[in-house]
């Protein structure tokens, strides 16, 4: 029973931290935020095993892990409300080439993040060029060119 | 309306939007960075064990009993709690740990090695020699192994008795 608790508990525990450190895609990873990633992985390890290092007890955790994940996203798939809450939704932060600074301000994005998306996946050099730019669900920058 | 509350807006096209619930998820993470922070200095001030709010000392009135130990504890980890004894010098000292610890705890380590020791209906009890001043220390490492709060007594025979109070989180 205790394996099942401990694998709600940090996955619980897990979804609430990431939700607080707000989005950031797997591209725009740094280094730092790679190995930041491992060591957090290597602490939750611990939390999730105790002292049990049997294979009946992985199994259980990686189930249980997998079962919660499957859970949610049935749950996000009944409701919209509760898939936005999860998930967030898709913000716009540059229109007609302008930039919607006080959306830019509160999700923590700057000037140089947009673009540099638009620079990487359109090749766009002035903000200008930019019809809009959006801050998706998994929190990479989309860019629809002018 | 302002240039804030224009910027606002929820947009339809190119994604439908819902700011009102965006803004809620911003602030949201804007607690829940203060929450971190609270959570660190939390920790740094012993609230998760080792720190200030933490360790702490309780003794008898008359001084014959002091018990050194951590109030807050996290299932698995171990950690000291100090017995210091007074009674007539050459004489022996016994010990009784009362049975509400043994229930959220396991003894680790235990240092010296008591002259003697006995499970009794009301726990743990131990002889100790005293040395010539008639005082004797001893070191139990404790695992903690249960949850929540436990509410326990150490007695000195003869003497006088401690409460203690302690927390094992998860």
């Amino acid at each position: 029973m205790d394996a099942v608790l401990r694998a709600v508990a940090m996955y619980l525990a897990l979804m609430v931290l990431f939700r607080v450190s707000g989005r950031r895609s797997l591209n725009e990873m740094t280094s730092f935020d790679f190995v930041l990633l491992l060591i957090i992985g290597e602490a939750t390890q611990q939390a999730l095993l105790g002292d049990d290092f049997s294979v009946t007890n992985a199994v259980v955790v990686i189930v249980t892990l997998l079962a919660i994940d499957v859970g949610f996203s049935l749950v996000k798939r009944q409701s919209k409300h509760i898939e936005k809450l999860i998930d967030g939704g898709p913000t716009i932060v540059v229109e007609n080439g302008g930039y919607l600074r006080h959306r830019m301000h509160e999700a923590r994005i700057e000037e140089d993040d947009i673009m540099q998306a638009a620079r990487l996946s359109q090749g766009i050099e002035t903000v200008e060029q930019i019809k809009f730019a959006i801050i998706e669900r998994n929190g990479q920058i989309s860019i629809i060119a002018k | 309306m302002n240039a804030h509350d224009q910027e606002m807006q929820d947009r339809r096209h190119p994604v439908d939007e819902d700011i009102a619930l965006q803004r809620r998820i911003w602030c949201f993470e804007r607690l829940g960075w203060y929450a971190l922070v609270l959570v660190v200095i939390l920790a740094m001030c012993g609230l998760f064990s080792h720190g200030w709010l933490s360790t702490t000392t309780v003794s008898s009135p008359k001084k014959d009993l002091i018990v050194e130990y951590e109030r807050f504890h996290r299932s698995g980890s171990v950690n000291t709690m100090l017995i210091h004894t007074q009674s007539v010098a050459g004489k022996t000292h016994i010990v009784v740990i009362g049975k509400a610890i043994l229930e959220g705890f396991s003894v680790d380590s235990i240092q010296p090695q008591p002259a003697h020791s006995a499970g009794t209906q009301e726990g743990l009890r131990l002889t100790l020699p005293g040395d010539d001043q008639g005082t004797s220390t001893l070191y139990i490492a404790w695992r903690s192994e249960g949850l929540g709060l436990y509410r326990s007594e150490i007695t000195l025979e003869g003497g006088s008795h401690v409460s203690l109070t302690q927390f094992i989180y998860p």
